[in-house]
């Protein structure tokens, strides 16, 4: 994946794991963003979503915390349950530099373990 | 046949210069009422000239902006007339669109809805647009679509016909620094995102923003961006407050009178507020950009306001007569007999201003707004503006007294010509079931205010149109068409008290 020029510079990458409780994980993630941000000035993220839901159809979890974002960027890509893709994109994601964390549903195990093995600090919801 | 790689448009009700009046625009946001539905487009939103590509004369300005961008950039790119896509069939790759309103979520269509049942004209345009053999064709071809403009949030509501019509990236907020990226990812074939809201970090500066290459809508050209009110609701106030030079708005008026247009509309969130310190108006700048502007489209263009605030308005004239200095020396003349703009009342309630926009009537003190308020439209109506104001009913803080205080108002305003659109706050998900919202939040106090407006409106129109509107002998059908709407409105005008109350009675 080439990432965008401005928007996904020096951003923060936040992978948004979640089958059911999908508006518990944005909200969690969105507060997240905001304490990194207050932390380290970054104000672009990236959300990688995980998720059984077909794209577009996941939005209508994210939409509450979309609709109240004014205040940082927010670039959106769809990951699916394809693993290896997931696997794929946190390496690029590790070896680029970038910061990265993980806001997953707690019944997403092997989502979680698979960041954690990398490296990936998971907070579950 | 066509050479476009990259294509931006959108639907007739954006496409269009609306008989060079800019308000008769805002009927694309309702359906047709008393009149049949073609007649009523036409009034709305009259097909515009093109050259034989199929690019318009006119197109919406903030398409112009993202165009000027993608040719310094070195794409093919161009706007289309909505009719003459097919002629670029065989070169598009990417097509963009731009909207102030996709899905008729925006205000005042949202209103026009919920009060007639009926789905806004805007709405019906575009969805027609979308559906219609050109753009399914491109989408077969593997046409990649980006959709973007003010209106790009209602996407998110919208997802069965985000995933229908296979729209690939949805983008919001100011594009300029980032357009070029996306469509070059778009062109090579990458992975694009679903969605991206530009935040206010990432807003262009002065010199990112671009001259205009073709003629925009009316000869609408921005003097500014950003708003240095503070509104906490507001994305536009977290952006960077920025004046455009007078050099770029020069530029941009030339661009528009080449293409034949006479007039200029100034863009901004609060025109008197350029060259501004802080919330207080200052003479110079504003004496300059009206001088400048006066000089370029000559006496007999017109000049109108996008946008202006009614503290900013009291304030400029009381501490320095600069509104009457600026309509008598600059804009009336025996050409030109009225400024037209928008201004936002809101509320009449002192207590809710003080919630919901405590920075709105700075300088002066939420306390005072319907002074305010009144002063301004004094001013205005003793020098020839007419606004179109807007009031926002069913805040989520709003009383029934909250309500009465703005029946007050709009009994004060009565003696001063201008129109006034009540507007429903209305949380999205409420708005899915538009009859629903109508009959669950409509109190009997906002019955009065919606027919206290309608009646107010009916009035000052009538007014208006037989004075100052549509003077032009080429305009005849249309003013005629106008009328016929105003007799239809007035004779509903009995019948939409007890239609209103019997629908919260269900």
């Amino acid at each position: 994946m080439k990432s965008l020029r401005v928007l996904e510079e020096n951003n923060t990458c936040i992978i948004l794991g979640f089958n059911g409780k999908g508006s518990d994980v944005a909200l969690v993630a969105y507060n997240e963003l905001a304490r990194i941000s207050a932390r380290t000035r970054c104000r672009r993220f990236t959300f990688f979503i995980v998720t059984n839901k077909p794209s577009p159809y996941y939005i209508e979890d994210l939409r509450y915390v979309l609709q109240n974002n004014i205040a940082y960027t927010i670039v959106m890509r769809y990951v699916g349950l394809d693993m290896e893709k997931l696997s794929r994109l946190i390496d690029e994601i590790r070896s680029s530099g970038k910061p990265l964390i993980g806001v997953v549903e707690s019944d997403m195990e092997e989502i979680s373990r698979l960041l954690e093995e990398k490296g990936v600090q998971v907070i579950r919801v | 046949m066509g050479k476009y790689e990259v294509v931006l448009t959108v639907d007739r009700s954006m496409m269009s210069n609306h008989h060079g009046k800019e308000f008769l625009g805002f009927m694309a946001t309702g359906p047709a009422m008393g009149i049949p539905e073609k007649l009523w487009q036409w009034l709305a939103a009259p097909k515009i000239k093109v050259d034989s590509e199929g690019r318009p004369v006119q197109a919406p300005y903030g398409m112009r902006k993202v165009e000027a961008v993608l040719i310094d950039a070195g794409f093919k790119a161009a706007i289309i007339d909505p009719d003459h896509l097919h002629k670029h069939l065989d070169t598009m790759k990417v097509m963009m669109v731009g909207h102030h309103d996709y899905f008729a979520y925006g205000p005042p269509s949202s209103e026009f809805w919920s009060m007639t049942g009926k789905e806004p004209l805007n709405r019906r345009l575009f969805i027609k647009f979308m559906n219609s053999p050109v753009v399914r064709k491109a989408k077969e071809k593997g046409v990649r679509f980006i959709m973007g403009g003010p209106a790009a949030w209602q996407w998110l509501w919208e997802l069965e016909l985000w995933k229908k019509w296979g729209v690939d990236t949805v983008i919001e907020g100011e594009v300029e620094r980032v357009i070029v990226d996306l469509v070059q990812k778009a062109l090579d074939g990458e992975e694009l995102p679903d969605y991206v809201y530009v935040g206010p970090g990432d807003s262009p500066s002065i010199e990112e923003i671009p001259v205009i290459k073709a003629a925009s809508v009316n000869g609408l050209v921005e003097i500014m961006r950003g708003c240095p009110r503070g509104c906490k609701f507001c994305s536009v106030t977290l952006r960077p407050l920025r004046f455009i030079p007078l050099e770029k708005i020069r530029e941009e008026i030339r661009v528009n009178k080449k293409a034949g247009i006479k007039g200029v509309i100034l863009h901004s969130e609060d025109v008197l507020l350029y060259g501004a310190d802080g919330v207080r108006p200052r003479p110079e700048p504003l004496l300059k950009l009206h001088k400048m502007v006066a000089e370029e489209v000559g006496p007999k263009g017109d000049i109108a306001w996008a946008h202006a605030s009614l503290a900013a308005i009291k304030y400029a004239e009381e501490e320095y007569g600069l509104v009457s200095k600026l309509m008598h020396e600059y804009i009336l003349n025996e050409h030109r007999n009225l400024l037209g703009l928008e201004v936002g009342i809101e509320t009449g309630s002192p207590r809710l201003a003080k919630i919901i926009m405590p920075a709105k009537s700075l300088p002066y003190k939420p306390e005072e707004w319907p002074d305010v308020v009144e002063d301004a439209f004094r001013i205005m109506h003793e020098n020839y503006m007419i606004p179109a104001a807007t009031l926002i009913l069913g805040l989520p803080e709003e009383k029934p007294e909250d309500v009465v205080k703005t029946l007050e108002l709009l009994d004060r305003l009565r003696p001063y010509r201008s129109v006034i659109v009540p507007m429903f706050f209305v949380p999205m998900g409420a708005l899915k079931k538009n009859m629903w919202f109508m009959r669950e939040h409509l109190k009997p106090e906002h019955i009065d205010v919606l027919v206290k407006c309608l009646e107010h409106s009916i009035y000052w129109a009538e007014e208006i149109i037989n004075r100052f509107y549509l003077k032009e002998p080429y305009l005849a059908p249309v003013r005629l068409g106008i009328k016929l709407f105003l007799r239809f409105a007035k004779r509903g005008l009995k019948s939409l008290k007890p239609t209103l109350e019997a629908m919260i009675r269900k």
